[in-house]
């Protein structure tokens, strides 16, 4: 009970309490710095990520699930080396894994069933753009 | 079925081939070496035109002035698609044509430059009967936006800016011809004349009403309520800006604009309009890289005031004033809230690239006004800036012989901050009664405890500490009555940090002058007093 008053009490005097209130502060110094990296600069990072699904008709001996995915992610850097041009480079993870359907067809990679199978591709790949 | 696949592939091709046929039409501007020779000034500009240049002690035959050569601008539309209308500020023409006849173009003898830009885009179309009610709410907010400024003091004097021309360059003028808050205007003739720069042609009462809320912002009048400040003075109501884009093509009819402006004799031009991250980095907000900021300049050099909008990106990303705003003889106007009278943190911060204040001054940046029907509630610097170039008409109506550089001087000196400034307000809201008044000293409004060396454990300067005197202490007091603004200059001349603090009690401030370098300047303003300290070096 006495710490519940004690907090109660807090709480009444930091409500009634007046102490300098801020309105606007500003730091011109941050406003009046030059960029050097970002879009359409001398230099610009970018991360990028993407996930897809495959589509199409499976062939009955590697027919793969809904589930099957593809996943990428990476950096890429890109140097303007004029008005309209630039030249990067990007490193960039990618997997691509395979769901297989469990169905008697079944050939890849062998035609043993199970309950569930998967083949997964990684790539770490290092490209220029 | 074949034929169906024939057609298919036509239609692809033909729009292939088209496709191609606009990516190989690019936009290039062309400077001329010279100009033709003959010119005179008494046949070209309009009698208001050559007033304000003998006013301003400027020559009647500056080389600026004087038109492109009709046999360059021809030989170089010869082999163009398409012209802009040519510039005789810098002397050259803007052209769509493909990179080889561009090419052709350099090689002429009377070319001196020629550089590609960047391709324009159509613009859509937009439509438009009045509501003359004023709500209450409106109504209360419309006296706000004019009693900041000391409306009443003009008013009682009879002061609307007659005799005064304003040009506005703006997106659209829809209504202005048959709209009932510009009846007076219209009665008297005082829309002396207009241009589409985008079009090409004369009628501008369509496309974006965003030139309508401007106007009505300036000498707008309804129910016989003033809405802007210079009801009687003369208005040229120019087209510039393409809703929806932001293309370099505005600025070169901006441009336009500021030469036809100039040539019918504007004493004030008001843009509410800039330019920022689609075409330009922060770091070129200086005044010196976009067209329109040295078109601005330019028009200043001529003899006109330019009162332009902050810009709105205060709480964007971009943050600092847009283009022109960042030339340093344009007159920039930030926005502040209508009853608490401090920044809208929307309004576009200072300083400009070249350390320069921006905004200099300040007006309400939320505004009831005009709209296409009916009266609305618009937010921005763009309508801050019509509020104060208003205001200028005014001004300059009563001092007919002063200079436009005069003008924005004393424009900033009847300021409510000044002699105090920070780069959100400049140096406030101006005042008419600075105009109007005989000046007053103003009487401290605090007191403030200097610092003494070695009265701390380490001998150093203690702190700075100011104290409310007791007539200007009263926390009852609205919030615009109880601002308290203070800044650091260092010994470059600009500032490194700024407040705006709310007093709620008597001693609202301490600065520990430890924190202050040699030289440093500290100042404070409160209710009409600036004190300033000076960091012993």
């Amino acid at each position: 009970m006495k710490r519940l008053l004690l907090i109660l009490v807090c709480i009444v005097a930091i409500g009634t309490a007046k102490g300098q209130n801020v309105l606007l502060e500003q730091d011109p110094a941050a406003d009046t710095t030059t960029e050097t990296i970002g879009p359409n600069l001398r230099d610009f990072f970018q991360t990028f990520y993407g996930y897809g699904n495959f589509i199409g008709t499976n062939n009955p001996a590697t027919a793969v699930r809904y589930t099957s995915y593809h996943l990428t992610a990476g950096i890429r850097y890109k140097r303007r080396i004029s008005e309209y041009y630039s030249i990067g480079t990007e490193l960039a993870y990618t997997n691509n894994t395979y769901a297989l359907k469990q169905q008697p067809s079944k050939q890849v990679p062998d035609s043993v069933l199970h309950k569930k199978e998967r083949l997964s591709w990684m790539y770490m790949g290092l490209s220029n753009i | 079925m074949r034929a169906r696949w024939q057609a298919y592939c036509t239609i692809v091709l033909i729009a292939l081939l088209y496709s191609g046929f606009v990516s190989a039409q690019s936009k290039f501007r062309v400077y001329f070496k010279d100009k033709q020779t003959e010119f005179n000034p008494f046949t070209y500009f309009d009698a208001k035109a050559i007033d304000r240049r003998v006013k301003s002690g400027l020559s009647l035959t500056d080389s600026t002035d004087f038109p492109v050569n009709q046999s360059y601008i021809n030989q170089v539309s010869a082999l163009a698609d398409s012209a802009r209308p040519a510039s005789r500020w810098f002397n050259c023409i803007s052209v769509f044509t493909d990179a080889k006849r561009a090419a052709d173009i350099a090689k002429l003898p009377f070319v001196k430059l020629v550089q590609q830009l960047l391709p324009d885009y159509p613009q859509p179309l937009c439509s438009y009967d009045f509501d003359t009610t004023i709500k209450v709410k409106n109504l209360k907010l419309m006296d706000a936006q004019l009693n900041m400024l000391g409306a009443a003091k003009f008013k009682d004097k009879g002061i609307d800016g007659k005799g005064i021309r304003i040009a506005i360059l703006d997106a659209g003028f829809p209504t202005v011809d048959k709209n009932p808050a510009f009846e007076h205007i219209r009665n008297d003739k005082r829309i002396i004349a207009t241009y589409d720069f985008c079009k090409n042609r004369e009628s501008v009462y369509d496309f974006n009403s965003h030139g309508t809320m401007v106007m009505a912002c300036i000498g707008g009048r309804l129910n016989g309520q003033n809405i802007g400040l210079a009801t009687g003075a003369d208005f040229l109501l120019a087209r510039t800006e393409s809703p929806g884009y932001e293309i370099y093509s505005e600025e070169e009819y901006w441009l336009a604009g500021a030469e036809w402006a100039d040539k019918n004799g504007a004493d004030i031009i008001n843009s509410s309009l800039g330019y920022t991250n689609d075409l330009y980095f922060r770091h070129q907000m200086d005044g010196r890289h976009s067209i329109i900021a040295k078109a601005a300049t330019m028009a200043v050099k001529k003899g006109i005031l330019v009162v332009n909008a902050a810009g709105n990106e205060g709480d964007g990303n971009w943050k600092i004033v847009a283009s022109p705003a960042d030339a340093d003889s344009v007159l920039t106007v930030g926005g502040v809230d209508p009853y608490r009278q401090y920044h809208s943190n929307f309004s576009s911060y200072g300083p400009n690239r070249n350390l320069k204040m921006k905004p200099n001054v300040s007006a309400a940046g939320t505004v009831a006004t005009m709209g296409e029907r009916s009266v609305t509630v618009a937010s921005g610097t763009s309508f801050a800036s019509p509020l104060t170039a208003g205001f200028a008409a005014c001004a300059w109506q009563l001092n007919k012989d002063w200079k436009n550089t005069d003008l924005f001087d004393k424009i900033q000196q009847s300021a409510s901050l000044y002699p105090y400034f920070d780069y959100a307000h400049g140096y406030g809201i101006p005042q008419a009664g600075f105009f109007i008044d005989t000046v007053k000293s103003i009487a401290p409004t605090f007191t403030v405890s200097l610092p003494t060396q070695g009265t701390d454990s380490t001998g150093n300067y203690s702190g700075i500490n100011v104290k409310i005197d007791s007539l200007h202490f009263n926390v009852d007091w609205k919030l615009k009555d109880r601002l308290l603004f203070y800044h650091i200059e260092n010994t470059k001349g600009y500032l490194d940090r700024y407040y705006v603090i709310e007093v709620e009690e008597e001693n609202p401030l301490y600065v520990d002058s430890n924190e202050l370098k040699k030289g440093e300047m500290l100042r404070i303003h409160y209710r009409g007093y600036t004190f300033e300290y000076k960091q012993p070096d």
